[in-house]
């Protein structure tokens, strides 16, 4: 078993596969995803530039995870180690999030969280163990949202995929404390190939946390996760996504929804951190009156690429779809948003409004917009609207007329700017964030 | 008290203000008046800091009382927050609008920066309970206190947040430029009633080209400026007599 060298080959997909112990038709799946990356390339579109250089051949595909106990605290990046200080994250919490594998704490939490799961039926199980555990969900939903010749790195993804969750939510169940991806993982850095499936039954709501507002630092370059959700009939999912990786990771992420009738996605999400992030969730409306919702914020600091957007696509009546994306970019960085919104022939009086909107916090940076509209059905109802923002001189005179320092003025200003964002994190959440924008504005901007 | 000496300004070359002198003194009001295009709002800029203008010559300082020759601060070095942390606050004659950003968030950050030191610093709650004690005393809508600084806000309602940010900050040195304008007949009398319950300890100076419509009854000195100087000083007369003759007659 040769787990910790690099590259990838058939050889190396059959030994993550009985590292795992999977069944035959898991490694068959794996097998076919790995032809199917061979055989597709990079993408076209995108941060182009950034990926030619990639060479799959350096790349970690498979790290147990006591692979991760050898490292100390002094091998996490002094960066890294200022920005918990200025965060306030406890101790305890801090090694985890640098991967060092010490209990997090809210292993406690999910404790008591864990019988209420039994006592309602619920399945939150780490995927590789689904696997064997609960073969006919997998079966049936694995790639179903997110089809394995979907793009390079989803197929990348399927041939390599460890870690992750499945959460099958039974019908009318209804889970009030959210699930958070860390309750399955003994470091956050085990996301590099993560694989995620939420089936979410008839009725049922829940809501799921990825990533963490404080930055994570990652060994390993590259993370193609894919995250796959199954709404049924009246179902409402709530995802939230924070993404703080360190600048040495290409964040590269496929999610994607497929939601019946009356059924509702939302996805939240924030991507801070990663020197190239690629992401843009997708909401399949297959059932009258479905509804899918993609509130996102990007931040585009100095060598920072976001290329990311959302997708709706109508196939039923009477569906609507919002994407609203917010980014920030500074000199050095630069934000593409790439929103597409298709309605089918089929589907009558659709209605779907595409937002995008920058703000630049100085000259240097730089923000595109692609906007892409296929409606086959006159009937559809949509619109796009697109800005791009400065802070102007009036406002901060404005602030700081008021006692603000000008770093202070702008700090308010970039938190009014993400607030529509942040209103739609969970608590907790929200209240570290304002706390990272307001040392992200202090760190760069004089 | 603020002492403006000799202030001479030009901007982006043009010259705005000529050997301007006044004292705000505290525990006084005072008037300024004048033709639209005059320069009352300039001045107000220049004591608020904004970058757009440049002194030529003159000085503003904060001195202890009258005619004490006593330097304590020299508000021209200062940048706009350490004016403002000085113990002034100059009303805009346009807010601006800061998206997102209520006004209880805005007061507080503010509130902090200028009151940190003091022994009873209000908490968040107290300050949110005065806020919405004030927003109903000044005829605010609950409601957009709730939206971003001036978002989508009326005019009149823009004017009427400058005021209660006024109340909750406690400046010592107050400038309302046009405080009246885009208000109704209502709101225009909260004025009067919110300048007569400051602080006697606060100093006044209100910007007017219309000053008999905010109807407040007494003024220690006011001033007249005309083409970027001062044209005239004296006492309530002057309101009267612009009143039925206008600025023309003042003109050198």
């Amino acid at each position: 078993m040769q787990h910790n060298s690099t590259g990838i080959s058939r050889v190396v997909i059959e030994e993550i596969s009985a590292a795992k112990n999977e069944p035959g038709w898991m490694r068959r799946k794996r097998l076919e995803a790995f032809d199917i990356f061979e055989k597709t390339p990079l993408p076209a579109v995108g941060p182009v530039n950034q990926l030619k250089d990639l060479d799959f051949k350096k790349i970690h595909y498979y790290i147990k995870p006591q692979g991760h106990l050898a490292r100390t605290w002094d091998d996490v990046p002094e960066e890294i180690r200022k920005k918990y200080d200025a965060l306030g994250i406890p101790e305890g919490e801090r090694e985890y999030l640098a991967g060092l594998g010490a209990q997090y704490e809210s292993e406690m939490i999910y404790h008591s969280l864990r019988q209420e799961l039994i006592d309602k039926g619920i399945v939150f199980e780490d995927m590789s163990v689904a696997v064997t555990k609960y073969p006919d969900l997998i079966q049936e939903y694995f790639g179903s949202v997110i089809a394995v010749d979907n793009n390079k790195f989803a197929a990348l993804n399927g041939a390599v995929w460890s870690g992750g969750s499945l959460v099958h939510i039974p019908p009318g169940v209804y889970l009030e404390a959210p699930l958070h991806n860390f309750f399955q993982m003994s470091t956050p850095s085990q996301g590099q190939f993560e694989r995620t499936l939420i089936i979410a039954e008839e009725g049922s709501s829940f809501e799921f946390i990825e990533g963490c507002v404080a930055p994570l630092y990652s060994e390993t370059s590259m993370h193609a996760g894919v995250v796959e959700i199954v709404i049924k009939k009246g179902a409402h999912v709530k995802y939230s996504t924070m993404q703080n990786w360190s600048k040495n990771v290409l964040n590269l992420v496929t999610k994607g929804s497929y939601v019946e009738e009356e059924g509702v996605v939302e996805w939240v999400d924030g991507n801070v951190g990663s020197g190239v992030t690629m992401k843009y969730p997708s909401m399949v409306l297959a059932g009258r009156k479905a509804k899918g919702q993609l509130v996102s914020l990007a931040y585009a600091g100095d060598g920072q690429v976001i290329d990311s957007g959302g997708k709706a696509i109508h196939l039923a009546s009477e569906t609507v779809s919002r994407i609203e994306s917010r980014s920030i970019v500074k000199k050095g960085g630069r934000s593409s948003f790439r929103g597409s919104v298709t309605v089918d022939k089929n589907a009558d009086n659709c209605r779907s409004s595409v937002e995008c909107v920058s703000l630049h916090l100085d000259d240097g940076a730089r923000s595109e917009t692609y906007p892409r509209f296929t409606l086959e059905n006159a009937s559809a109802q949509t619109s796009h609207e697109s800005s791009i923002l400065r802070i102007t001189e009036e406002q901060l005179l404005y602030c700081m007329s008021r006692g603000l320092s000008a770093q202070e003025a702008r700090g308010a200003i970039v938190g009014g700017f993400v607030e529509p964002f942040s209103m739609e994190l969970p608590m907790e959440y929200a209240v570290e964030f304002d706390r990272l924008v307001e040392m992200e504005m202090a760190d760069g901007v004089g | 008290m603020i002492r403006i000496k000799g202030l001479t300004v030009s901007r982006e070359g043009d010259m705005i203000l000529r050997d301007v002198s006044m004292e705000i003194i505290t525990g006084e009001k005072i008037l300024l008046i004048g033709a639209n295009g005059s320069g009352k709002t300039s001045l107000a800029r220049v004591l608020m800091g904004d970058p757009l203008y440049t002194v030529i010559s003159g000085s503003i300082d904060v001195v202890k009382n009258p005619g004490s020759t006593e330097k304590v601060t020299d508000l021209l070095s200062l940048d706009v927050h350490e004016r403002a942390r000085r113990g002034l606050f100059v009303s805009f004659q346009v807010p601006v609008e800061l998206p997102g950003v209520s006004a209880y968030e805005f007061l507080h950050a503010a509130y902090r920066s200028l009151h940190e030191k003091d022994a009873h610093i209000k908490d968040i709650d107290d300050l949110a309970a005065d806020i919405d004690k004030l927003a109903k005393t000044l005829a605010i809508s609950p409601a957009i206190l709730h939206r971003g600084v001036n978002e989508g806000f009326s005019g009149g309602e823009r004017k009427k947040l400058e005021l209660l940010q006024m109340l909750i900050l406690k400046p010592r040195y107050v400038i309302l430029d046009e405080p009246d304008s885009g208000m109704d007949v209502d709101a225009v009398r909260k004025i009067a009633e919110v300048v007569e319950v400051l602080d006697p300890e606060v100093g006044v100076l209100l910007i007017s080209h219309d000053a008999q419509r905010i109807g407040i009854k007494k003024f220690d000195r006011i001033f007249i400026m005309e083409k970027g100087h001062i044209g005239r000083v004296g006492g309530m007369e002057l309101v009267e007599e612009v009143a039925r003759k206008g600025y023309e007659t003042h003109a050198a």
